[in-house]
């Protein structure tokens, strides 16, 4: 893994981290629901992405055993919370119409997934270094959290704070 | 603060883990879709038309809202990063 290779961390560190990831994507993913209907999806949303910059940011700068571990973790509570992304789709087109914009953004999604993997190989195989590309990352996705709140203008108030209104 | 690998592999070794969840899938949740299967077609009663034109004059209007343009970035990037870098 290019990323434990260019912390010097081990494997098994590597390993512990997924599933730390994973452990904190479950107790998030679970603990966000309450707060869905709280705050609103769009908020939630807001609030993930910075933290997945932090998590990235975490991982750029640092070089402790402990940075991996946090990182990680801020990485779990902001994919966790990144899941209310389904309820901004279902408060802004409607349930009824869950199953066209989720098999769009699904599919979206999945292709993001197989780009990420695909570029950066392609990137390092290249000959470019893996460590100036976490920073750059940070940037990329605390600037995609720019568009965000602009959208948090454009959705009525209702609807931000998980009511959906009737159409 | 030294993190240990995942206990499950190391104990019955990832080859039994993949075939544990093969197993699971089996016996658990083919008969768990089954059961909510039966029931789909009630739910499908109550939900609204397919949008006029198809599913994919659905997605041309979903790619013509601003505000799912604004909101794709955040929902693309976060997959992108993480499958990329990270895992």
């Amino acid at each position: 893994m290019p990323l434990a290779a260019a912390k010097g961390w081990s494997y098994g560190r590597m390993a512990g981290c997924f599933t730390l990831f994973a452990a904190t994507k479950v107790v998030a993913s679970l603990v966000i629901g309450p707060w869905l209907d709280r705050v609103g999806p769009v908020r939630l949303i807001a609030a993930s992405v910075p933290l997945l910059a932090e998590a990235t940011a975490v991982l750029a700068l640092g070089r402790a055993p402990l940075t991996g571990a946090v990182a990680y973790f801020l990485a779990g509570v902001a994919h966790g919370t990144g899941g209310s992304l389904t309820a901004v789709w279902s408060d802004l087109y409607g349930h009824d119409k869950l199953g066209t914009v989720r098999s769009f953004t699904a599919a979206l999604t999945i292709f993001a997934s197989a780009l990420g993997p695909g570029l950066a190989g392609a990137l390092l195989q290249a000959g470019a270094s893996f460590e100036p590309l976490l920073p750059m990352s940070a940037g990329l996705i605390a600037l995609s959290a720019l568009p965000v709140f602009r959208a948090i203008a454009l959705i009525p108030a209702p609807r931000l704070m998980g009511h959906t209104v009737a159409r | 603060m030294t993190i240990r690998p995942a206990a499950c592999p190391t104990i019955i070794g990832w080859r039994w883990l993949w075939a544990g969840f093969a197993v699971a899938c089996a016996v658990a949740l083919i008969p768990a879709t089954r059961r909510m299967l039966r029931h789909a077609t009630t739910l499908a009663d109550g939900f609204g038309e397919e949008p006029a034109g198809g599913l994919l004059a659905g997605w041309r209007l979903m790619l013509r809202d601003r505000r799912f343009l604004l909101l794709l970035p955040c929902s693309l990037f976060s997959p992108f990063v993480v499958t990329a870098l990270m895992l």
